[in-house]
């Protein structure tokens, strides 16, 4: 059973590096807003347009 | 965003509003104002016109800017840096709020700003900010050519000098979401070891080795929580205890800290798990309860700043030179310049023969004034000359006004009050405390030592008051966010509390029950030619009064003739000669008609060749339906009305304040005050429903204040609750759902008191394990969570309120 102390470290290191990925996203700003990108992928690419 | 565009005329390509007395046709679209055109025209000139792509009519009506503002104070130093964030080789960064923003075309364009203008690197927006953050070369641009550019585009930016603290806002946003992942990932993780403790009374492994790594793990697990996430509840026991005083967090961190203490001892001593589970769970669930409770509605600001009303920078005469200085450079003695529709930012002295003054801002009443040179000048007025010279007789920051506004609002708006379950806590918390000590005399006097030491943690465990913490942080919350879903903006969760003792609500008419801006022309009299008609428009058409305004609008008339000799006369009248006919429209007085009627609405007289033909009544257009929701509100609350018009409508509201006491008229802001006061005397809680600046001592009076807002860039005086006008008819069903609250928060005391009782009375007799109280615990706790927020969606259900 001692086996167990191993998935446990393994769970840990996972779950760990997941938390790390949320606090860097968090730090770098990533959910400052969270309103505004989903409407700026909607946009066209840029592309001078000329008008109709 | 809710913008109607009325179909039967032509509408303004760039700003959707209806083209009412001028259609400029360019590009073969149609422009309400030059304002909209040259916007079209400057987006056109750089192939933005995408704009017009995403949304119909994105543009900002130009109608109501007021160009006459001057940026010339930007140019100085110790004014940037209070605007730029920082500054690295040619790079600056700015950021700036803009209240207009409003739609996605918005954001697209104000995102390419780099596009109109050379100069400006990148742009980015934070849109329920409603914030523009600017990276531009400085080498290229000045902040002042920016400031200027933004304006030009129909999104002129609101300036603040003293606005520093917004980042500090988003550090701390941040900070607690580090604390809820942190505290989160270790509940969970904490969880998992404990449970084969869960079920095996402890030793299901049979190896003491797997045994003790899983609670060494724990106990590592939760040294973060502890030291960390859970920082603030001692930080702030601390500062209460010290000053000899209570606070909800006060039996927290006694419990975090209890919990921690016994877990190290029973993992230490006797190799068991303990209460770290619980103790994070606390933790975790608390924090997230808060962070719901605490969220901020960016775009709104309760406590409004006086500054954000007055201009921020002025213009000071000097030796016969304007020169643009920003507010708080202002001093005694200076000499500034007011122009047309402009605020007085100080009190001062008039220094020219005479002028005229609306104090409407302050007031609430639109009511012009004469004065005269040397007269004082109160900070608020509007200026409503082509242009005027005042003497600073007092620095911005003593002004009248000012006072007016810092006078009882610091001491209403600061307090933080505990909400009641939250002194039931406190009570709570202590029984159990006492509670658990007594039972552990009572073993250790029998001289059962061990049941005794059992039988303490036990108590203090199982009891732990968070249960009931929880149920009244999480229905508020749940509830704060479902009714801001309603339009219906809350303060804090106190306000909940009281909102629900309100028994009388004291109602604004302008503004609140009528449009604050709407109005209903009706023309009384003999019959007029439809020549006569398109006489009357032509004259009105030459004045910016918002009487020839509602006048115009009524005729609704597409050309007009020409008008000579057109003299107007101030607060009394215009006239001019169309054809051969002389046109007056004006005052009773002005025109020498005998009053027929006293005091009823607003009247407009006309006359031809100076003989009168009959008069318009203006008043204000009451809101759609608000009889219906005034007569369905007072078969449960005590109905009230204040208003600062003339008592015309007297008959038209008797029906509905029909009380004796309820209906009055004529009302300044003090006497406004004074009923309020009046009634809470008779133990009656106020609420006050208003719309303005007017209204701001009101408000402060009032138990609660709730502004009626028509857009969320309004400026609002600080109160408790903000209400979207579209959400004014549900507003019965909004306030009954908060009184259901109480319920709610009930049924979970009752859960939470059953846990409690069956957790109890096996404590006290020793008789509970320490594991079965851990699993008690977090139970108690999902169940509490859960019915709190499967009640919060079943009773807005039934109040038919989106969710």
């Amino acid at each position: 059973m001692a086996v167990m102390i191993l998935l446990i470290a393994f769970s840990l290191s996972i779950a760990t590096a997941f938390l790390i990925a949320f606090i860097v996203s968090t730090k770098s700003g990533q959910f400052d807003d969270v309103h505004t990108p989903s409407i700026r992928m909607l946009f066209e690419d840029e592309k001078p347009k000329t008008k109709k | 965003m809710g913008k109607t565009i009325s179909i039967s005329s032509t509408v303004c390509y760039h700003c959707g509003e209806a083209c009412l007395s001028t259609i400029i046709r360019f590009d073969d679209k149609d422009f309400c104002c030059s304002g909209c055109k040259s916007v079209y025209d400057i987006l056109q000139q750089n192939q933005l016109c995408n704009y017009y792509n995403i949304t119909q009519n994105p543009g900002i009506s130009q109608q109501r800017v007021h160009f006459n503002t001057y940026y010339d104070f930007l140019d100085e130093v110790h004014n940037q840096e209070k605007l730029i964030f920082f500054k690295e080789g040619k790079q600056t960064h700015l950021k700036l709020s803009i209240p207009n923003m409003h739609c996605s075309s918005c954001i697209w364009l104000l995102e390419h700003l780099n596009s109109l203008q050379a100069g400006i690197i990148s742009s980015r927006v934070t849109f329920l900010e409603k914030e523009i953050y600017i990276v531009y070369n400085h080498e290229e641009i000045s902040l002042k050519e920016i400031v200027i550019l933004l304006k030009k585009i129909g999104y002129e930016p609101h300036l603040s000098l003293d606005d520093l603290t917004k980042k500090q806002a988003k550090q701390l946003n941040r900070k607690t979401l580090y604390k809820i992942a942190i505290a989160g990932f270790c509940f969970g993780n904490i969880m998992m070891l404990s449970l084969p403790d869960y079920f095996s009374n402890g030793y299901f492994f049979n190896e003491p080795l797997l045994n003790n790594a899983f609670n060494y793990i724990a106990l590592a697990l939760s040294i973060p929580v502890l030291f960390y996430c859970a920082t603030e509840f001692f930080v702030s026991s601390w500062q209460v205890l010290k000053q000899k005083q209570m606070n909800i967090d006060v039996p927290i961190a006694l419990a975090i800290f209890i919990a921690f203490v016994m877990s190290v001892v029973q993992i230490v001593g006797y190799h068991r798990m303990g209460y770290l589970d619980s103790m994070s769970g606390i933790v975790f669930f608390m924090l997230l309860g808060r962070f719901f409770q605490n969220k901020t509605y960016n775009y709104l600001t309760f406590q409004k700043n006086l500054s954000s009303y007055l201009p921020i920078a002025v213009n000071k005469y000097e030796n016969g030179v304007e020169k643009n200085i920003a507010l708080a450079d202002v001093n005694i003695g200076d000499e500034i310049v007011i122009r047309h529709q402009e605020i007085v930012p100080a009190d001062g002295l008039l220094m020219q023969e005479h002028a005229w003054f609306d104090y409407s801002f302050v007031t609430g009443e639109s009511n012009w004034v004469e004065k005269h040179q040397n007269e004082i000048i109160y900070a608020g007025a509007i200026q409503k000359n082509s242009s005027c010279l005042l003497r600073i007789s007092k620095k911005p920051s003593q002004s009248y006004i000012t006072q007016l506004w810092n006078s009882k609002q610091a001491e209403k708006y600061q307090t933080n009050k505990m909400l009641t379950t939250e002194k039931i806590n406190i009570y709570f918390s202590f029984t159990v405390l006492i509670l658990g000590i007594l039972a552990c005399a009572y073993w250790c006097f029998q001289g059962q030592y061990q049941i005794g030491f059992k039988a303490l943690i036990t108590v203090w465990i199982v009891a732990c008051p968070c249960a009931l913490l929880l149920s009244s942080t999480f229905t508020y919350g749940n509830l704060l966010h479902i009714l801001a879903q309603n339009g219906m903006y809350i303060k804090n969760a106190s306000v909940l509390e009281k909102i629900k003792k309100v028994d009388t609500l004291v109602f604004d008419k302008t503004g609140t029950i009528t449009h604050s801006n709407k109005t209903n022309v009706e023309y009384i009299g003999q019959e007029l030619s439809p020549r006569a008609w398109k006489e009357i428009y032509s004259l009105s058409y030459h004045s910016i009064h918002p009487l020839s305004k509602a006048i115009r609008k009524h005729i609704n008339e597409t050309e007009s003739f020409e008008v000579h000799q057109f003299i107007a006369h101030e607060g009394q009248g215009i006239e001019g000669i169309i054809g051969d006919r002389k046109v007056k429209l004006g005052s009773q007085k002005w025109l020498n008609v005998t009053q027929s009627q006293a005091n009823r609405f607003t009247k407009v007289y006309v006359s031809f060749d100076d003989e009168v033909m009959g008069y318009f009544e203006i008043k204000n257009e009451y809101r759609k339906d608000i009889f219906q929701v005034l007569k369905r509100l007072k078969s449960y609350f005590t109905l009230h009305l204040l208003s600062g018009d003339n008592d015309a409508e007297r008959n038209h509201l008797k029906p509905i304040f029909d009380q004796e006491d309820s209906l009055h008229f004529n009302q300044l802001p003090e006497q406004k005050t004074a009923h309020i006061e009046a009634l809470q005397q008779k133990g009656h809680t106020v609420m006050m429903i208003g719309d303005g600046l007017n209204d701001a001592k009101a408000f402060e009076q009032s138990d609660i204040g709730m502004a009626i807002i028509e857009n969320e860039n309004n400026f609002l005086p600080a109160c408790d609750v903000i209400l979207k006008v579209e959400q004014l008819g549900k507003i019965q069903s909004l306030l009954k759902y908060i009184s259901q609250a109480k319920t709610i928060l009930i049924v979970c005391f009752v859960i939470s008191l059953v846990y409690n009782i069956i957790g109890l009375s096996f404590a006290l007799q020793g008789k509970l394990t320490p594991v079965v109280a851990a699993i008690l615990m977090p139970i108690s706790t999902v169940s509490i969570v859960g019915t709190s927020f499967l009640l919060s969606r079943l009773f807005a259900k039934q109040h038919k309120l989106t969710i």
